[in-house]
């Protein structure tokens, strides 16, 4: 299917979500939209996220009456953009928790014996679980797993409760700069 | 399988955990465009007929404002869409146009009381008493 015929037809499809609701046939075609794209990307693992990503900002320009063809239009730059966000705001928080730990390994290098790493992680993560069980368990999960979509799926396991990767993102990043606070505190 | 088969396939079962439904609640949601709430203003007006479905699928598509309609690629759409044809399209856009420029001048009180003049007396009166004069001496 050419750009300009699957751009008609998925102008058609979001009109009829807007219309009646119904927004099988639009997902359908943005879903393998954006498969091709993370997959043209080396991304494939990230094409839910992006999926979610892309129309939520679909939603946002449909919230503000901009007509479907605009919008199948942009479709193609915005699944892109989202790609790169998504790709972004995973390098910079593994910089952000690899900056962290690397700081924590120099402090245990460069002072052996004053410093008890673990001892102090679990000082901390004993601070956290006091004040957010949720984030606590969030961040001892991400610390257990090897990745943050298993983390989720085993944190959605123990609180018997549905989360979305955002969601999870966003409280583990919240438990760890408080962590960092109290450690920082800790130091004053 | 090749290497980007694979990448494919990956890509497929990730967005295939997808859940659509709070994004179809978002959009069915969504408050009527401007352009909806100009053919809700019309709609009383207009009989029961052809035009009238169409004015009432516009309306339902939330989408646009009454510019959009002089849009080349929003009227092919809209043609696609209704399986209207363009004259039809052209009497609907005259038609709310002249709604908005209706509903434009009766919004402004000073051109109602200009109209009505010696009803009213007072400060309409005055206001096209000195504007005559103006034009009168420029």
């Amino acid at each position: 299917m050419s750009g300009s015929v699957w751009k008609q037809r998925f102008a058609l499809a979001l009109a009829t979500m807007i219309e009646t609701g119904n927004g099988s046939d639009a997902d359908l075609m943005l879903r393998g939209y954006v498969s091709a794209v993370c997959a043209r990307l080396h991304m494939p693992a990230d094409a839910h996220d992006v999926l979610q990503e892309t129309w939520a900002s679909i939603l946002t320009m449909a919230r503000n009456h901009v007509t479907p063809p605009k919008i199948a239009d942009l479709v193609r730059t915005i699944a892109y953009r989202r790609a790169v966000d998504v790709v972004r705001r995973r390098e910079r928080f593994r910089s952000a928790e690899g900056a962290w730990l690397a700081r924590e390994a120099t402090e245990a290098v460069f002072e052996p014996d004053e410093v008890d790493v673990e001892g102090a992680l679990a000082t901390l993560l004993r601070c956290l679980k006091g004040e957010n069980e949720r984030q606590y368990s969030a961040v001892t999960l991400a610390l257990q797993c090897s990745n943050h979509e298993e983390a989720r799926l085993r944190w959605e396991s123990v609180h018997s409760a549905q989360i979305s990767p955002e969601t999870f993102r966003q409280m583990h990043s919240r438990g760890v700069r408080k962590m960092r606070r109290y450690w920082e505190q800790s130091n004053d | 399988m090749t290497e980007r088969e694979d990448e494919l396939r990956q890509a497929v079962e990730a967005a295939q955990r997808f859940d659509m439904t709070p994004v179809e609640e978002a959009f069915s949601a969504i408050a009527l465009s401007p352009l909806g709430r100009l053919i809700e203003t019309v709609l009383p007006t207009v009989p029961e007929s052809e035009m009238r479905t169409t004015l009432q699928r516009i309306r339902d598509l939330k989408s646009g404002t009454l510019d959009d309609l002089f849009d080349r690629e929003f009227q092919s759409f809209l043609i696609s869409y209704l399986r209207t044809d363009l004259s039809e399209l052209q009497t609907i856009t005259q038609v709310l146009r002249t709604q908005q420029l209706v509903s434009a001048s009766a919004a402004d009180e000073n051109v109602q009381l200009a109209a009505r003049g010696g009803d009213t007396g007072g400060i309409s009166s005055l206001e096209l008493q000195s504007i005559l004069n103006r034009r009168r001496f420029t």
